[in-house]
């Protein structure tokens, strides 16, 4: 079969028997009143709304997964620990020198 | 008839002119239930469902786009939700015979030969994944255009064109 034999079955494909739904439909629609659309900042909040969290769950996600992935050394975590104990000891030993708490702060 | 006169009747609260959309579209949805569902799934209760969520959803038309455009969104994602419900298409039975072919353009024998190549291109059409299936029905369906199918399916025209591409080559594979 060609391409165009497809396209054409295709087009003269039909369902075979006759259907009649008016009488259900309209038995159905008449006991539903119509329900009043939201405004559109509803609307526009919602998805506002919708794509923060998904930015956060999608945030986080990434986050835990290096963390759980990445493989660190335990020299890597000790220079780490070791960086951030020297920033605090500089910072109190300088303030035990008599700098005042905004001279430090504007060294660093 | 004058559909936007006809729906803001029924807004207004004019059910009854609501049987004016349901005659003039009733075989139009009836047919795109076949077509991308199968034989397998319940067309006239397909039908009926479109009609009553199309009902449901009339408020949150904006007369932006065609009605039928909006009528054939309902009927795909009514037909997907189906099928996804069901979570298989089904293929014809013997005893319904998928497309009509015009009698008196073929002799006998040719008239047999295209049912069973119809019969074999709606197996074919099942084996399609529904959104390359969906695409390619309404392509050949009242000959849409791409940006039609696209706010139907809503995705971009590009990707129409790759799902066109890539049913039209599998089904060829298929039938080859």
């Amino acid at each position: 079969m060609t391409d165009n034999d497809i396209l054409q079955q295709l087009r003269q494909m039909r369902y075979p028997d006759t259907v009649d739904v008016l009488q259900p439909v309209m038995q159905q629609v008449r006991n539903k009143p119509l329900l009043t659309p939201q405004p559109a900042t509803t609307h526009r909040l919602r998805r506002i709304t919708t794509a923060v969290a998904a930015s956060l769950i999608l945030a986080v996600g990434v986050n835990m997964l290096l963390l759980f992935t990445h493989d660190y050394d335990e020299t890597q975590i000790s220079n780490m620990i070791a960086d951030v104990y020297n920033y605090h000891a500089n910072y109190d030993n300088m303030a035990e020198a008599g700098f005042g708490l905004g001279n430090i702060e504007n060294l660093y | 008839m004058n559909e936007e006169e006809v729906i803001r009747d029924i807004l207004a609260g004019n059910v009854n002119r609501y049987e004016e959309i349901v005659k003039e579209y009733q075989t139009i949805v009836a047919n795109l239930c076949f077509k991308i569902g199968g034989a397998g799934i319940d067309i006239p209760e397909m039908t009926q469902q479109v009609f009553v969520e199309l009902y449901m959803a009339l408020p949150r038309f904006q007369f932006k786009s065609k009605l039928s455009t909006f009528i054939y969104r309902i009927t795909v994602n009514v037909v997907c939700k189906e099928i996804k419900r069901l979570s298989r298409w089904v293929t014809p039975t013997e005893d319904i015979i998928p497309p009509e072919v015009p009698s008196s353009d073929y002799n006998a024998e040719q008239q047999i030969i295209r049912n069973e190549q119809a019969h074999q291109l709606h197996q074919a059409l099942g084996r399609l994944h529904p959104q390359q299936r969906t695409a390619l029905v309404l392509y050949t369906f009242n000959d849409f255009s791409y940006n039609d199918i696209a706010e139907v399916m809503q995705c971009t025209t590009a990707k129409v064109e790759a799902l066109i591409f890539r049913a039209r080559k599998n089904l060829k594979k298929m039938l080859s």
